[in-house]
């Protein structure tokens, strides 16, 4: 009987050193990376784009066998969750991600509303995230004691908020302003810095309307807007409130010498649902195939076809970039430690496809803003003049 | 400016009225919340966009209707006779959670096949106002007026002055002994169902023409139909007509008075208060035990 247990237990160790072996001639884990973004809700516009951008930055890294790390190539395993463009469910997913799938790192979602509470939990779990197509100033809004572990690079509303009234300089207006922004922080954020600049270009802010976000009947705004007399409008919503929105405003016969249409004109969903009404519509963009940066025509000619247009495309790209910086920090760090990455992602200092990326100590980078137009179907740089730029259409043909 | 809004909110009323008439419906029958009611609506306006875009028909959105309704009708029909009837007999709990995957179900399935992406019913009044007296109204809203006035009196005449209508009111009000005097209540609940969703579609459209769609934007619209029906009362015809004109209305003064901020916050107070004074609603009977 001894006998017979101690052969057992002999055949069982035996049996485990065979295991302990294979596994450890087998190929490295993939290193696992997670995002939680918007592909249902109201935000969707957006999701897409950005999944396609992680995407291809993966699918770059692992094409070249992986992330040199302890002094073999691993590859890299995107998660993506959809968070339906919930905040609160972005957040539940970004603790499964690190706590469950294992996510040495993560990517953000889009906007302030999900970046920064997906930003509060890298923080929490101690995990690095690269966040973009949020803007900043409203991001480091969200930690007033600053930001630890999570990054972001996007336009600065410092600069952008100044474009509006640059831009609505090559027109000739009476320099009223109507704004129009949703009560989210990135709405309370630029419409306070609107609020702020307007004098200093020339301008005054006739009206203010704020709202919350998914207001569908906006005719009261309007008919207040247009009796304040104003000729230049400043909108900052999300695009099925931004659509309805201009529907309204071409219903009521108001017709704004510029229009600009933040946070929704910019994504292709706006022209496509609005068709002509959509013309003319300004919108603060951040990537434009005529900019030249690296990598340009290889995005052009593998999205455009899915796209269709620039606007979308420089989401692509955005995400991208905002993988390569974390797929780069892992290089540096030679580790999937997130404090040696974290610690990596602070020297980050080159250029990508969408930026020559460098964080201030605030863990922000600004990527410089343009305005774009939609002119005949596409969107095209009006300001600042420039190689490829277009003249501004004034007032917007479509209202 | 006030009077713009009044009568900017009464239109808008008629609008939400075209989102609630058949959650009404369906709980004046069966006594059921269809959480996938919202749903329905942006499923129906769905469809009539495949119809427009994909299948390449040239016509208005609400002429496309006549090819999309009878569909809604089937389908709404099919769910009530297949999955919700059967429930019924075990309870008000198993349909209603049924309904809630039914909308879960409808929304992915929506998503799969249009993205996320944001979407627009395109109409040559889409985008049009007009002046009565003084006051600038989109024409979208009183085309939308106009359609509930007659879904609302066409329903009421239905049901008060028809065979199918006494048939319908007797299920509702004692199924055992409709059954009894040779009524198919089973039929008649999903001849209701098919009816409340082909209404939804209605709304959906005039949602998708007056504003956007998303496929999880049945959920909003769900929550204002809500509102609409019980401050009306729980299945009043007349009623949701009302209370959709009077939330309409409240909406667009606050907005206009207020701020845009505190428009639903009005909203919704003032249905709580409506609410406290009187719990049926303006036409809702108390339940007699």
């Amino acid at each position: 009987m001894k006998l017979r247990i101690y052969a057992s237990l002999a055949a069982a160790a035996v049996l485990s050193l065979v295991v302990a072996v294979s596994s450890s001639s087998s190929a490295p884990s993939a290193i696992v990376i997670g995002t939680s973004l918007p592909l249902t809700g109201p935000l969707a516009g957006f999701g897409p784009e950005m999944k396609d951008g992680y995407e291809h930055a993966v699918a770059a890294v692992n094409a070249a066998g992986g992330l040199m790390v302890g002094g073999q190539k691993r590859t890299v395993k995107l998660v993506i969750d959809d968070n339906a463009s919930n905040p609160v469910t972005a957040t539940q997913q970004a603790k499964s991600l690190v706590q469950q799938d294992g996510a040495v790192g993560l990517l953000g979602a889009v906007t302030p509303p999900l970046s920064i509470p997906l930003s509060d939990a890298a923080d929490s779990l101690k995990v690095p995230l690269v966040s973009t197509v949020t803007p900043i100033e409203a991001w480091l809004g969200g930690s007033p004691s600053g930001w630890k572990y999570s990054w972001d690079l996007f336009f600065d509303e410092k600069q952008m908020t100044s474009l509006q009234f640059q831009a609505s300089n090559l027109a000739t207006t009476n320099k009223k302003v109507a704004l129009f922004t949703d009560t989210e922080q990135d709405g309370i954020t630029m419409g306070a810095l609107w609020t702020t600049k307007a004098p200093r270009f020339g301008y005054s802010i006739a009206y203010h309307a704020s709202f919350p976000v998914g207001t569908t009947d906006f005719s009261s705004f309007i008919s207040k807007a247009k009796a304040a007399g104003a000729q230049v409008l400043i909108a900052q919503v999300i695009p099925p409130d931004g659509i309805a929105l201009w529907k309204q405003i071409a219903a009521a016969g108001w017709q704004p010498k510029t229009a600009f249409c933040e946070k929704c004109g910019d994504v292709g969903a706006f022209s496509q649902a609005l068709g002509p009404i959509a013309e003319g519509t300004l919108a603060a963009d951040w990537w434009s195939p005529s900019l030249g940066r690296p990598g340009t025509q290889q995005f052009v000619k593998k999205y455009e076809g899915t796209f269709g247009n620039t606007s979308d495309l420089g989401d692509v790209v955005a995400a991208d970039t905002a993988a390569q910086v974390l797929f780069d920090a892992v290089r540096r760090a030679g580790s999937t430690n997130p404090q040696k990455i974290n610690a990596a992602i602070a020297k980050t200092n080159k250029n990508y496809p969408f930026a020559h990326v460098k964080f201030s100590s605030r863990h922000a980078y600004a990527v410089p803003a343009f305005m774009g137009q939609w002119q005949k179907g596409a969107m095209q740089v009006v300001y600042p003049k420039g190689v490829g730029h277009a003249h501004l259409e004034t007032p917007p043909s479509g209202l | 400016m006030t009077f713009q809004s009044i009568v900017n909110g009464m239109l808008l009323g008629g609008l939400y009225t075209t989102l609630a008439l058949g959650l009404s419906l369906v709980f004046s029958v069966m006594r059921l919340v269809n959480v996938a009611h919202g749903d329905l609506l942006t499923g129906g306006a769905y469809l009539v966009y495949y119809a427009t875009t994909t299948l390449g028909l040239h016509v208005d959105p609400l002429v496309a209707l006549v090819f999309v309704i009878p569909v809604v009708f089937v389908v709404g029909y099919v769910l009530q006779r297949g999955i919700l009837t059967p429930l019924l007999r075990s309870g008000m709990e198993a349909p209603l959670v049924a309904t809630f995957g039914l909308s879960i179900v409808i929304q992915s399935l929506l998503t799969s096949v249009f993205t996320g992406n944001t979407v627009s019913l395109s109409a040559s009044y889409e985008a049009t106002g007009i002046t009565i007296l003084g006051a600038n109204v989109r024409v979208v809203y009183l085309i939308a007026f106009a359609i509930a006035a007659v879904l609302v009196a066409g329903t009421h005449v239905i049901l008060s002055r028809t065979t199918f209508g006494r048939a319908l009111r007797a299920t509702s009000t004692d199924p055992d002994t409709a059954a009894t005097m040779g009524i198919n209540v089973d039929r008649q609940h999903a001849i209701a169902f098919g009816v409340a969703a082909a209404m939804a579609a209605v709304g959906g459209v005039l949602v998708g023409v007056a504003f956007s769609l998303t496929p999880t934007e049945g959920t909003s619209l769900l929550i204002m139909g809500f509102a609409v029906v019980v401050l009306g009362g729980l299945g009043s015809v007349a009623g949701t007509m009302l209370a959709a004109v009077v939330i309409g209305i409240t909406q667009s003064l606050s907005a206009q008075l207020l701020g845009g901020q505190y428009a639903d916050l009005t909203v919704y107070l003032f249905l709580i208060a409506v609410l406290a004074v009187r719990p049926t609603g303006f036409f809702g009977r108390p339940e007699i035990a």
